[in-house]
């Protein structure tokens, strides 16, 4: 279990060391790009992991419960209004409209579920949710002029990419409190993970833990989003991954290994697109190949649980 | 002791049950009756603080439910349920350490007290074969037994079961009130359980609480109530 651990480290290393050693000249361009890519994939999975057990339902993830949608959403907002708004509001702008859909979607859901919404539906609705979303955003997009488009449809893209050293501290500080948040949930999710009602037998305050899950998977969906873009797919199969890895559920755990496979998954990535820079292949597609296999496997291996 | 007068329970604004008056003391063994529907399990989460109750006084130790904080009640009272759980991957000792969660740090750790309780509630239960097991894989009786030490390593003095006997063989459910039966006489312990089976109780618990279909809850001992008429008009005993 532990080597599973730290063969996971030292695979999120080993690719940073390579990435380094072979590019060293470069150093200042691919640098952010790995603390990137380590901190977001990390951060997704995460994510994927706390909505997983809030919804009691192993298919959940950010992208399909629509709470990237959500977040692109405000940020979409946000960038078609930059033309009209001081420069001042400009870094921390972006996150914080990328937190108020996130947050958004996550509330309606959580309302929703309260009134015995089934897991498909859920799933169902979540689909819905980002297809409204992405309808509205298209036409945001036709209502606007191009240089604010052309800045929307980069980020739109979804890449490790995108950032300049100047916004690195802002996103590094933001993981920084996403994982501090995280580390003060293990218990009470390892408690939440047998059911609301037990949970709450063992003096649990519920609601407000409720609420502070959505108040950090937001954080967390919206930091990421905000800065690389939506990404999909590493918020829903890294914890698969990690507990099939694992074949366990304590949560302390769980967590830092899902937060290590997401980083991993992410580097990998971003170490495919180096390979093969030449025909400039988008994030979102390579994790597209990776993650839609690894749900369909899942749901293949669980079909009597659905 | 549990005490509550003119209690009225229910769910989504509904009330199911009005009027109760009751209590409840250490060392007792109490069954719950009542027809499907008759709000069994709407009064049994209600006296474990599960669901706010609609009105009147509900007390533990003198204290009112809403004046004790949370992690104080889940000190005194635990609870089975009869909802699933669907955790892949729960180890049977890791589903059991769950309940000592009122007791422990912030991160979960076991004192050497924790470890103690659990060791003793899992050679009470003899469920050191199956202890490494994973819970989805147990049948339903073994899970029965393993939710009943969860709730025990919570070391409860009010010990609350829903339908606990419901998906059990002959056997197991016998075993089952044999253990019970244990808690409450030799550990002082109040255990309160809602059933439908009652030739398995009749000869083992103190009290019977009947809800009949007027929604009145009856507080009898088994003898009284078998002379009582009250069975042969709700069960057609």
């Amino acid at each position: 279990m532990i080597t599973v651990l730290l063969s996971l480290v030292l695979i999120s290393y080993g690719d940073v060391g390579f990435t380094l050693s072979d590019e060293v000249v470069v150093w200042q361009l691919r640098f952010p790009k790995i603390i990137v890519a380590f901190f977001a994939g990390g951060l997704l999975a995460s994510a994927g992991l706390l909505l997983q057990v809030f919804f009691q339902n192993p298919l959940a993830g950010p992208d399909l419960l629509g709470i990237n949608a959500g977040s692109s959403l405000g940020v979409a907002l946000f960038i078609m209004a930059s033309g009209f708004l001081p420069e001042s509001v400009m870094t921390i702008g972006q996150p914080f409209m990328a937190m108020i859909g996130a947050m958004g979607v996550f509330t309606l859901l959580a309302f929703l579920v309260h009134k015995n919404l089934s897991r498909i539906s859920l799933l169902i609705l979540g689909l819905l949710i980002a297809s409204f979303t992405s309808s509205f955003i298209s036409v945001l997009v036709n209502m606007t002029p191009s240089l604010q488009v052309k800045n929307f449809l980069m980020w739109s893209m979804g890449s490790f990419q995108g950032q300049t050293l100047e916004e690195l501290p802002l996103f590094i500080f933001l993981s920084f409190v996403g994982i501090l948040l995280l580390i003060t949930l293990p218990k009470k999710l390892n408690q939440f993970i047998i059911g609301e009602q037990y949970a709450k037998s063992m003096g649990m305050n519920v609601r407000s833990f409720k609420f502070s899950l959505i108040l950090i998977c937001s954080l967390l969906v919206a930091t990421v989003t905000a800065f690389c873009g939506p990404i999909g797919f590493i918020g829903i199969i890294a914890p698969h991954i990690a507990r099939s890895f694992l074949k366990r559920s304590d949560i302390r755990l769980v967590m830092p290994a899902v937060f290590l496979i997401g980083s991993a998954l992410a580097l990998f990535t971003e170490l495919i697109l180096i390979f093969t820079s030449q025909y400039s292949l988008a994030t979102n597609s390579i994790l597209g190949l990776i993650g839609a296999p690894v749900i369909a496997l899942y749901l293949y291996k669980e079909r009597r649980m659905l | 002791m549990i005490e509550f007068k003119n209690l009225s329970v229910g769910f989504n604004n509904k009330t199911l049950l009005k009027d109760l008056d009751g209590k409840i003391e250490k060392g007792q063994l109490i069954a719950l009756m009542g027809v499907n529907g008759a709000g069994k399990s709407c009064l049994l989460k209600t006296l474990t603080a599960l669901n706010p109750k609609r009105s009147g006084e509900l007390s533990l130790d003198k204290v009112s439910y809403e004046s004790s904080s949370p992690l104080d009640l889940a000190k005194k009272m635990a609870v089975v349920l009869t909802e699933k759980i669907h955790a892949d991957f729960l180890k049977v000792i890791e589903l059991i350490h769950l309940g000592r969660s009122p007791y422990t740090d912030v991160w979960g750790n076991l004192s050497d007290a924790d470890s103690k309780s659990i060791f003793e509630v899992i050679s009470l239960l003899k469920l050191e074969r199956i202890q490494n097991n994973f819970f989805s894989e147990l049948s339903d009786g073994q899970k029965q037994k393993v939710l009943l030490a969860r709730a025990l390593v919570q070391a409860p003095q009010y010990l609350f079961l829903d339908e606990p006997t419901t998906y059990l063989d002959i056997p197991s459910k016998v075993e089952l009130m044999k253990t019970l039966k244990q808690l409450s006489h030799e550990k002082q312990m109040a255990v309160f359980f809602s059933t439908h089976d009652l030739n398995l109780i009749e000869d083992v618990v103190d009290f019977i609480w009947l809800i009949d279909a007027d929604g009145v809850l009856h507080i009898k001992s088994p003898e009284d109530l078998r002379s009582s008429g009250l069975l042969k008009t709700n069960f057609n005993i």
